[in-house]
């Protein structure tokens, strides 16, 4: 029994099934490519026999097990497969648009991916609030620089954008090209209740020709939002996106009237009164929780270092070893092309 | 007159081109004639790789940017890094020559698409503006001349194959030195196409919140790297003929030539730049 078990542990740890399961696993990413949404699919089988296959071959292969660097290597590899199951199981990944001026809420996120064992309470102790957004444009509407400043609760001031995220709680916060212009809104109801709140316009400048939106008001009615932006755009100059204190709001009732309302100018409808505050702008963050991200990296870069090592120990004594034959044979030199 | 129209950085790019053109014909003519000719190819070699600084170091003055963004400047850098790879190689390892056969034919060729790609310049996103990007670029531009070095020598293996004649073992290197020489430098293009792969991810998590998605570049080079780790345990698993592990060597480079130059600029993703 034991002999037989040994006998499929030394199958497992046989380089034809290397072979076959990075095959398998090509293959893999070739389907995860094509058909996106499905990777865990096509390419946890492949890695799965190809993890078991290295834990076997560390184990029972005596070539990895003498050479320091050939055993570093797949032991790193090992882990990355091992980190990768983890990050599965404990990552999350969602986004959120945060209007200028607004306090970052976790129910507010949508999650996009979530593994079994993340505790999502833990985003619950996350706390800023979205200060003013800059974004640099070239001519021709090329994008450069995003400055997003974000006011912490101990009073310090981050500045993210492009190459630098906001990380709290092991949360990444990282800005996206998704952002534009919000109106603010307030709701007075008869009995007294006021609700403050913001409509969030589609992304600028990308969607500028179709800068509106529809909310429903507690009475009832639904409106549609539409806001117009005194200053036009104008894609052959350089410019900065910021907020715009100059923006008015075209407002379509539920009889098709129009009505065009400035910053603090309101409306009376059913069962209350509609303000509308201000403009501000909107900022679109991804979102990123990995606990095993410092992790994967070093195991990468020490089984690179690791195989690097192997390669270094095996062609210098190849080297050594075909220079002690040439001078044997009596020539110092090599066959060159002339 | 094709000189009055041109810019100086595409005046530096056509001397790069001829030079590389008359690196290849000595290579060739010192195989088909029995002549040293090395100091020939070392030096039209070597000027080529400076006409190609030059020519960077003109457009970079002239746009403000390193050669990052469009196929012309991707191009025009490897056509230096991978001249440059290849002449440190040449000098230093002398048994690696032969390679030149092919990889300066191979830069000539290079070189007249980069002539004839589109020189417009376009502004660099703003997440190209990190330390990230000079490792990600650099380590894998080291990868591409090991392994064209590599393909250099497997491609007269498999030549070979086709005629017995035509690189005669007193002219050119026994098949079985050019097979372990070229297996050398995939050993050593594998361990910087692996760091290639690691600079990228971080520098994806820095720029767009992931160190993995599924984007053409990043799978595609993958892919690649997935096909050299097969090569190279194909290679100590099976006696394999060396023709086969010829074409191996090959398929690497076409995977990864297709990366560099192809994926990037038919594919949208953040590689390209969007805004």
């Amino acid at each position: 029994m034991r002999k037989s078990a040994l006998n499929l542990l030394r199958a497992l740890a046989s380089l034809k099934l290397t072979l076959f399961g990075i095959v398998a696993l090509l293959l893999g990413v070739l389907l995860a490519y094509f058909n996106q949404g499905h990777s865990s699919l096509y390419i946890v089988p492949p890695l799965s026999l190809l993890a078991l296959n290295l834990l076997a071959a560390i184990v029972f292969n005596p070539r990895i097990r003498q050479n320091s660097g050939l055993l570093m290597f797949h032991i790193c590899l090992l882990m990355i497969a091992v980190l990768t199951l983890l990050s599965e199981l404990t990552s999350m990944k969602g986004r959120i648009e945060i209007t200028q001026g607004t306090a970052f809420e976790a129910g507010s996120v949508t999650v996009t991916e979530q593994g079994a064992w993340h505790p999502l309470d833990r985003l619950q102790r996350v706390g800023f609030v979205q200060g003013d957004i800059a974004v640099d444009y070239v001519a021709g509407l090329r994008r450069g620089a995003t400055r997003s400043q974000l006011l912490q609760a101990n009073n310090g001031t981050a500045v993210v954008g492009d190459n630098l995220a906001f990380s709290s709680q092991g949360y990444r916060f990282y800005t996206t090209s998704n952002k534009g212009f919000a109106a603010i809104i307030n709701w007075y109801s008869k009995e007294g209740q006021i609700a403050r709140g913001a409509i969030h316009f589609p992304s600028y400048p990308l969607y500028d020709w179709k800068q509106h939106n529809q909310w429903q008001a507690p009475s009832g009615e639904r409106l549609d939002f539409r806001l117009m932006i005194q200053t036009p755009l104008d894609t052959e100059r350089d410019w900065t996106l910021r907020n715009t204190e100059n923006g008015t709001m075209e407002l379509t009732l539920p009889d098709k009237t129009v009505r065009t309302l400035k910053p603090g100018e309101y409306i009376e409808l059913g069962d209350g009164l509609l303000e509308f505050e201000a403009v501000r702008m909107w900022m679109g963050y991804k979102i990123f929780f990995d606990p095993f991200l410092a992790w994967f990296f070093a195991a990468a870069l020490v089984g690179v270092a690791g195989i690097a090592w192997h390669y270094y120990l095996k062609l210098s004594s190849d080297g050594n070893r075909r220079s002690a034959v040439a001078r044997k044979a009596g020539r110092g030199g090599v066959v060159s092309s002339s | 007159m094709l000189f009055l129209h041109l810019s100086p950085e595409q005046v530096c790019l056509l001397i790069a081109i001829v030079a590389y053109s008359l690196a290849a014909i000595a290579a060739w003519a010192a195989v088909l004639t029995r002549r040293r000719l090395d100091s020939i190819v070392t030096i039209a070699t070597s000027l080529a790789v400076a006409a190609c600084l030059l020519s960077i170091a003109l457009r970079w003055q002239q746009t403000g940017n390193g050669p990052f963004l469009t196929l012309y400047e991707v191009l025009l850098s490897n056509l230096f890094s991978l001249g440059f790879i290849f002449i440190v190689i040449y000098i230093t390892v002398p048994r690696a020559r032969p390679a030149s056969l092919l990889v300066l034919p191979l830069l000539s060729l290079l070189g007249w698409w980069t002539f004839d790609a589109d020189p417009a310049p376009l502004v660099l996103p703003a997440t190209y503006d990190t330390a990230l990007l000079w490792i990600h670029v650099g380590v894998g531009k080291v990868f591409l001349g090991m392994n064209l070095v590599a393909v250099g020598l497997a491609g007269l293996i498999f030549l070979r194959q086709l005629n017995r004649n035509l690189f005669p073992v007193n002219a050119v290197s026994a098949d079985d030195e050019l097979d372990e020489l070229a297996w050398r430098f995939m050993a050593v293009a594998f361990v910087f196409h692996s760091l290639m792969l690691i600079a990228g991810a971080v520098w994806a998590q820095d720029a767009w919140g992931r160190f993995w998605a599924w984007d053409s570049l990043e799978t595609w080079a993958f892919i690649t790297w997935l096909v050299m780790a097969l090569s190279l345990h194909a290679r100590i698993t099976y006696r394999m003929p060396r023709w086969s592990g010829s074409l191996l060597i090959f398929s690497v480079f076409i995977l990864a030539f297709l990366t560099f130059f192809g994926v990037p600029f038919t594919s949208v993703g953040p590689h390209k730049g969007i805004l």
